[in-house]
């Protein structure tokens, strides 16, 4: 079950924002959301669910994401980085976060060593700013 | 890990002697009882600790070819998961398989089966897998043996492993403590995960192999410390001491069945990796230097094996559809065999032997896959070494052989939508090996008119893991 920080109408207007965000152009082009699906898919999928209500596998259920705050999902036991990070997660945060997660969040235990490619980070933020209720 | 038909060219049969090492039976004690520490909790496996998918960590949905994910789970101590779970740690493993050569073997292909077209369950395993404690995990397999009728401790690796940065540098730094050179590699380019992955037990095998190529497994027990550093180099240190009579027997293995390391055998390995999220290679050396008395026969001295190993692999995965790699390796071995010489094993001290191999995979939707390899061995010849019996043997004393080898597989379960995940996993597997030479000759090779291609083998697996 995915418990957001803040009162619903907060986050929706805040995935709201995140989706215009993700479909501004990224490097001279626009977030393409289907091709995020895909990506994330072939690059995430293993660990991450993304079905509403649906559980966690290895890694944190990432439906509701935008507008989330790091280390919150109800049940899944985080690296003491990620729930110390105090991170709301956002296009800005999620393309820190996802170019080198490592670097950008010592301490953090998800095993990946990024997406060093902007414009398929652009999309697969496109694709998570639609997972919401 | 499939154990393959015991390979001649370190020694015949000698006295057991009784354990000797307060050194090794203090770890070999300190390792069991760990083991045995272990809460045995229904049929746990590392993908329910983890909750991630067989594919996750193997290509093709099944072990044991890692991808790189698989690779830093295997690094990082076998730990991974959500610590609040309560996962059990034991799993199964079964091979049953029919196994046709071109032509039979008269007398039967090992006590109790026909000369052909051998039904059998080749092996049936029993793992401890899974995280002990915070970054430290545990991979132990124990095999009951369906052809030779007896139950021994197959690869097992104790390890500690975690991430840290060394001078702005993101590392891996563990330590393993293991049973066999090369069990604790994270590539399937080395002897102990390399393909193929499961072979045939009712066919013949060509006679000769270097000694990492198995000649040490569950005979030892070693320790590494390994490092990957920045994603970019991974080193690897340790040695090898032999276990004794008593504990190797307690554990099912003949110590007079093969070579004993007399004090400590350096193993070491570096490789040069590049991982990113569509394609990962690596090319690296790994090598092993021992002395050892020839089936534990103490009355001659040592023979010494040195062995280098240089291996490469590549593997791309543009999406979870396909996956295409290869892998080659090539194991150069000197050896001295003084001891062997005087005691009748071994015509001359000096010699080599070098081994070969190459393959290419595909897989499609982490279900099909197609692997086609070509093998070769290569060595300088010894009548007494490579003897001149009928099937078995070498007429003209030398260790050469050849071939190739085809598989077809369906890998139906194992990915993270499949029916009763994680525990219901099958691999379908047909696997063609032919040879172009066996024991150093491509006809009459062995001096009763057997071919090569005589051997040829087609051998369908159904492998189960649950």
């Amino acid at each position: 079950m995915v418990h957001f920080t803040m009162p619903m109408r907060r986050g929706r207007i805040l995935a709201m924002l995140a989706l215009l965000t993700a479909a501004l152009p990224a490097a001279g082009r626009a977030a393409d959301a289907t091709r995020g699906a895909d990506l994330f898919d072939n690059y995430c999928g293993e660990c991450h669910t993304t079905r509403a209500g649906g559980g966690s596998r290895s890694a944190p259920n990432l439906f509701g994401l935008m507008g989330r705050r790091t280390g919150t999902v109800e049940g899944f036991a985080y690296s003491d980085a990620n729930r110390a990070a105090g991170w709301v997660w956002t296009p800005e945060t999620l393309d820190t976060y996802l170019a080198a997660p490592k670097t950008a969040m010592p301490g953090t235990v998800m095993k990946f060593q990024g997406v060093k490619d902007a414009a398929e980070r652009a999309d697969i933020i496109a694709f998570l700013a639609t997972l919401h209720g | 890990m499939v154990s393959l038909p015991k390979t001649r060219g370190h020694g015949g049969r000698g006295a057991p002697t009784l354990f000797t090492c307060k050194a090794t039976s203090l770890v070999v004690t300190i390792f069991l009882g760990v083991l045995a520490a272990v809460p045995a909790r229904a049929v746990p496996s590392f993908s329910d600790q983890t909750g991630e998918a067989c594919s996750a960590c193997h290509v093709g949905a099944f072990g044991p070819q890692l991808t790189a994910h698989g690779r830093a789970f295997k690094l990082t101590g076998y730990a991974d998961g959500q610590a609040s779970r309560q996962f059990p740690m034991v799993s199964g493993m079964a091979e049953l398989s029919l196994t046709h050569t071109a032509q039979g073997q008269d007398g039967g292909a090992a006590p109790g089966f026909g000369a052909n077209n051998n039904g059998a369950v080749d092996q049936v395993s029993v793992f401890v897998a899974g995280r002990l404690y915070d970054h430290l995990g545990v991979f132990s397999q124990t095999t009951w043996d369906g052809v030779g009728h007896h139950i021994a401790w197959d690869n097992t690796d104790l390890r500690y492993g975690r991430e840290a940065t060394l001078a702005g540098l993101e590392s891996i730094l563990g330590l393993s403590v293991n049973n066999a050179p090369t069990v604790s590699d994270p590539y399937n380019t080395t002897p102990a995960w390399g393909f193929p992955y499961a072979a045939a037990k009712l066919a013949p095998h060509p006679a000769a192999a270097s000694l990492i190529e198995g000649g040490l497994a569950q005979r030892v027990v070693g320790m590494t410390a390994y490092g990957l550093f920045a994603d970019l180099l991974y080193v690897e240190a340790g040695g090898y001491r032999a276990l004794g009579g008593g504990p190797l027997n307690t554990l099912g293995v003949a110590i007079a069945d093969g070579p004993v390391v007399d004090g400590t055998a350096p193993y070491g390995r570096v490789a040069l990796q590049h991982e990113d999220l569509q394609q990962s290679a690596a090319l690296g050396v790994f090598g092993l230097s021992a002395h050892v008395f020839p089936n534990n026969d103490r009355s001659a001295g040592t023979d010494r094996y040195t062995d280098v190993g240089l291996d490469a692999s590549y593997q791309w995965h543009p999406n979870r559809n396909h996956t295409l790699g290869a892998n080659a390796t090539a194991i150069l071995e000197t050896h001295s065999l003084p001891a062997s010489v005087a005691l009748g094993l071994a015509d001359s001290a000096p010699g080599h032997l070098n081994s070969y191999r190459l393959n290419a995979y595909y897989t499609f939707q982490q279900t099909y896959g197609l692997t086609a390899g070509v093998f070769r061995s290569t060595g300088s010849g010894d009548a007494a070494l490579y003897g001149s019996d009928p099937l078995t043997g070498s007429a003209n004393g030398k260790p050469n052989s050849s071939g190739y080898i085809l598989q077809a597989d369906w890998t139906p379960f194992g990915k993270t939508d499949s029916w009763a995940a994680p525990w219901a996993n099958l691999r379908l597997a047909l696997q063609y090996t032919g040879y172009t030479q066996f024991n150093g000759a491509s006809r009459n090779y062995d001096g009763t008119g057997r071919d090569a291609s005589d051997n040829n083998t087609l051998w369908l697996l159904t492998w189960l893991a649950f």
